[in-house]
């Protein structure tokens, strides 16, 4: 392979997954915290059709961004609501969440264009691609890694704070305990159910970025099911990266490489039937699924916060 | 530190769990809390620790009122308390653990944390590890930890509930000595809660008796065995004279038989139960004796040997098969294994007998489960879900469920966490079967319970079971032997 096609590819790697990371982050916060949201692909949806819908009306992607993120809290919000204070089931909250956000971002679509038109097919202000003085030149690195946009820089400096935060300092070692045991947390005097109202708020909102980085960043623009998708397989992603942020890298770097090779090939004509080659990445995820799972039976410990999906209440039972 | 509970008043539903309690409680001394089960002791010391908000009345602390919203105001105040199933996150890092419930800087410092364990801990006596994992940890190992974290954040009344359930001797022995180093060296409070009343003789020095949400005693130790049951209970419990039972048929034959869940092997085993016999299994925890009774039970393959029950050779039959032919098995977890939560009494049974076509027979059922609910003296109605009912009734609903065709009975714990009483009406229910020709085998964490109601003894220790001793004409000493690896 030629220089420049490795840097294409991974390019594109990391395009695509910089949005994928973005909401596999929020949903591994959120499932710290023991709420399973199943709402990710809703937030992403609304994310990316609030972001372009803003920054096209304001003419600043970034104040797209900013209603992006406050709409995927607000969003989160409504399912820590159900979880925590009416103790509903998560899953049906989380599904009816994707289902509602879904049907309001495709009607937003519709709507919220001039004059009451549709969006699709606008150009709006976005977040370009710019190099990074220095780290650019890096030979393959540079071009590749150092020459994205905004929101991807942004994740550089997220990921390993996030993974800091959980693993070494007082508030995550709250959060990760209220995941696992929220009886004992609440003993040692940890707020559970303020503790998960944070963490799921604070996921929604990086799906919401997710979804901005769609509509902003990689596809630049408003379509129908812009997501794709994408938030189921994020889903998947943190049990593929067993609910470690670092881990949560490799995880979306697969399945954005898989992505890129994906279009390379149809670019470069393939006799594959293109729906074929669009399947790949949602074959790759069942696999890798398959093999995370059959994996952890062996290794006990990288498993799901015990207290995934429960509500808490203080003096039930005991 | 000086402690007063007034009046405390705590219902749940037309429960009432305390219902006008006042105790006082002295710096310096071990105070034990007696009572038989749903007495209130529970109830009371989480109110105490501050995880019940009581209905009605106060605590006062140095003669000052105080009340607590949350366990963690509790322990600001000094008053800590462990569970009998600790209050730790088992996939954390003791050392993490350690760290949680404490107030410091936004990053932790966990190679500090670690040397403050290690130190703090030594000073209380126990060691520690801060780097394993807490669910890689026993039982005892677990307690320490709490003990240690609830010192080391300064609690100067420490509330034990029953600590000794599930704990090696050597860790009941150091326990003790530390708690009494506690009372006595730095004037802590402590306050036991249990069943067991030589251990409450061996470290208290005073004594509450609890019946029913009341006081009914305080009594300052040394004081009679005699005097606590009688304090305990409205009238004693009998001792029970039986005669044996045992019958000349055979109900179950082990032919070298091995087992292995992994960690440990078991056997070879070769054992003869006969019709009518009570055999108990002693042994700490995990030794093998639930291997054994998991393989009898077709819930764990052998790996070699057989079991031959009723002249059958059952090795290779399965659970459901076996119970067809007449083995029945309760497990020591209730809620898990035993019950469906959620499920009612008539559901019980619906499911544990036999299938008497597709649709359910609501009438036949409800009767059926109305006549056992009298037989087996249930506090609960047909329609009451398991989760409902206390463990001691559950239990005897675990009971009622064993099918009364069954030939060979297997029991774990037959009567943990029941008071004497519903211990003692449990093991005339399996008296009965066995006078009626059934095969029991049963093992149990409390040796008093062993050698009182087998026929005959083995012991297990590490995998390895010792020779058989009648109950009649053995000790305490002896098994002590026995379960020690003197096979």
């Amino acid at each position: 392979m030629t220089e420049a096609l490795i840097v294409s590819i991974l390019i594109i790697t990391i395009r695509a997954g910089t949005s994928l990371l973005y909401a596999t982050l929020g949903e591994i916060y959120t499932e710290r915290v023991g709420i399973l949201n199943l709402g990710v692909e809703g937030i992403m949806m609304m994310g990316a059709a609030t972001a372009f819908a803003v920054s096209y009306h304001s003419g600043s992607a970034w104040i797209g961004l900013l209603g992006a993120v406050l709409v995927g809290g607000l969003l989160a919000l409504i399912h820590a609501f159900l979880s925590n204070t009416m103790r509903a089931d998560q899953v049906v909250s989380g599904l009816a969440l994707t289902i509602f956000g879904t049907g309001l971002a495709s009607f937003m679509g519709q709507r919220l264009g001039p004059g009451g038109t549709t969006m699709v097919g606008l150009q709006g202000p976005k977040f370009v691609r710019t190099p990074l003085p220095l780290l650019s030149d890096i030979p393959i690195l540079g071009p590749s890694f150092f020459n994205q946009d905004v929101l991807t820089y942004g994740l550089y400096l997220l990921l390993p704070l996030l993974w800091f935060f959980l693993y070494r300092t007082q508030p995550g070692l709250h959060l990760r305990a209220v995941g696992e045991k929220p009886l004992a947390a609440d003993a040692m005097g940890v707020p559970v159910i303020r503790t998960r109202y944070i963490y799921t708020i604070f996921g929604g909102m990086l799906m919401g970025v997710a979804g901005a980085h769609l509509s902003l960043g990689y596809l630049q623009g408003w379509a129908d099911n812009i997501t794709g998708g994408r938030g189921w397989i994020a889903i998947a992603l943190v049990i593929f990266a067993t609910w470690d942020p670092l881990r949560a890298v490799i995880g979306a770097m697969l399945f954005g490489g898989i992505n890129a090779i994906q279009f390379r090939m149809q670019a470069a004509g393939t006799t594959i039937p293109a729906p074929f080659l669009n399947m790949m990445p949602y074959i790759f995820t069942i696999v890798v699924l398959v093999i995370i799972t059959w994996w952890e039976a062996i290794s006990k410990r990288l498993g799901a916060p015990a207290a995934l999906g429960l509500p808490y209440a203080r003096e039930e039972k005991h | 530190m000086h402690i007063q509970l007034q009046n405390i008043h705590k219902h749940f539903g037309d429960v009432k769990a305390n219902d006008g309690i006042t105790l006082e409680f002295e710096p310096g001394k071990i105070y034990g809390v007696l009572g038989e089960n749903g007495a209130g002791k529970t109830t009371l010391m989480k109110v105490l620790s501050g995880y019940h908000k009581p209905d009605h009345g106060t605590i006062v602390i140095d003669w000052t009122d105080r009340s607590f919203f949350s366990p963690a105001d509790a322990l600001a105040a000094g008053i800590g308390m462990i569970y009998q199933d600790p209050l730790d996150v088992p996939s954390m890092r003791t050392v993490e653990n350690y760290v949680l419930g404490r107030s410091g800087a936004l990053a932790v410092d966990l190679g500090k944390a670690e040397e403050e364990l290690t130190a703090f801990a030594s000073t209380v006596g126990f060691e520690v590890n801060p780097r394993a994992y807490i669910d890689t940890l026993s039982l005892g190992e677990r307690q320490q930890l709490e003990l240690i974290r609830l010192l080391s954040l300064g609690a100067d009344l420490l509330i034990l509930d029953e600590p000794t359930t599930g704990i090696s001797a050597d860790q009941k022995e150091q326990l003790f000595n530390s708690l009494q180093k506690l009372a006595g060296k730095d004037g802590k409070i402590i306050i036991l809660v249990s069943h067991k009343l030589s251990e409450v003789q061996e470290l208290c020095d005073e004594v509450y008796v609890l019946r029913r949400g009341r006081k009914v005693g305080g009594v300052t130790l040394p004081a009679t065995k005699q005097s606590l049951v009688s304090l305990m209970f409205e009238e004693l419990p009998k001792r029970t004279e039986r005669a044996s039972y045992i019958r000349e048929h055979t109900i179950m034959q082990l032919q070298d038989l091995q087992l292995s869940d992994g960690r440990i092997l078991v056997g070879p085993l070769n054992l003869e139960l006969h019709a009518g016999e009570v055999l108990g299994l002693a042994g700490l925890e995990g030794s093998g004796q639930q291997l054994l009774l998991r393989a009898c039970a077709g819930l764990v393959e052998a790996e070699s040997g057989k079991i031959i029950i009723e002249e059958r050779d059952m090795t290779r039959f399965g659970y459901h098969k076996r119970r067809e032919e007449g083995v029945a098995y309760m497990p020591s977890g209730r809620l898990e294994e035993g019950l469906v939560e959620g499920l009612s009494l008539t559901d019980h049974f619906v499911l544990a007998e036999p299938q008497h076509g597709f649709v359910i027979q609501r009438e036949r059922y409800q009767q059926l489960t109305e006549e056992r609910i009298d037989e087996y003296q249930i506090v609960g109605q047909s329609t009451s879900r398991v989760e409902e009912l206390s463990g001691g009734n559950q239990q005897r609903a675990l009971l009622a469920l064993l099918r009364k065709s069954a030939r060979l009975i297997l029991l774990e714990h037959p009567t943990r966490g029941l008071d004497v009483r519903s211990a003692e009406w449990i093991w005339q229910v399996l008296f009965q079967r066995a006078a009626e020709g059934a095969g029991i085998i049963f093992f149990s964490a409390d040796l008093d319970e062993i050698i009182e109601r087998s026929d005959r003894i083995a012991a297990f220790s590490g995998g390895q079971m010792s020779r058989i001793v009648t109950a009649d004409q053995t000790t305490t000493d002896e098994l002590g032997h026995m379960i020690g690896g003197e096979l």
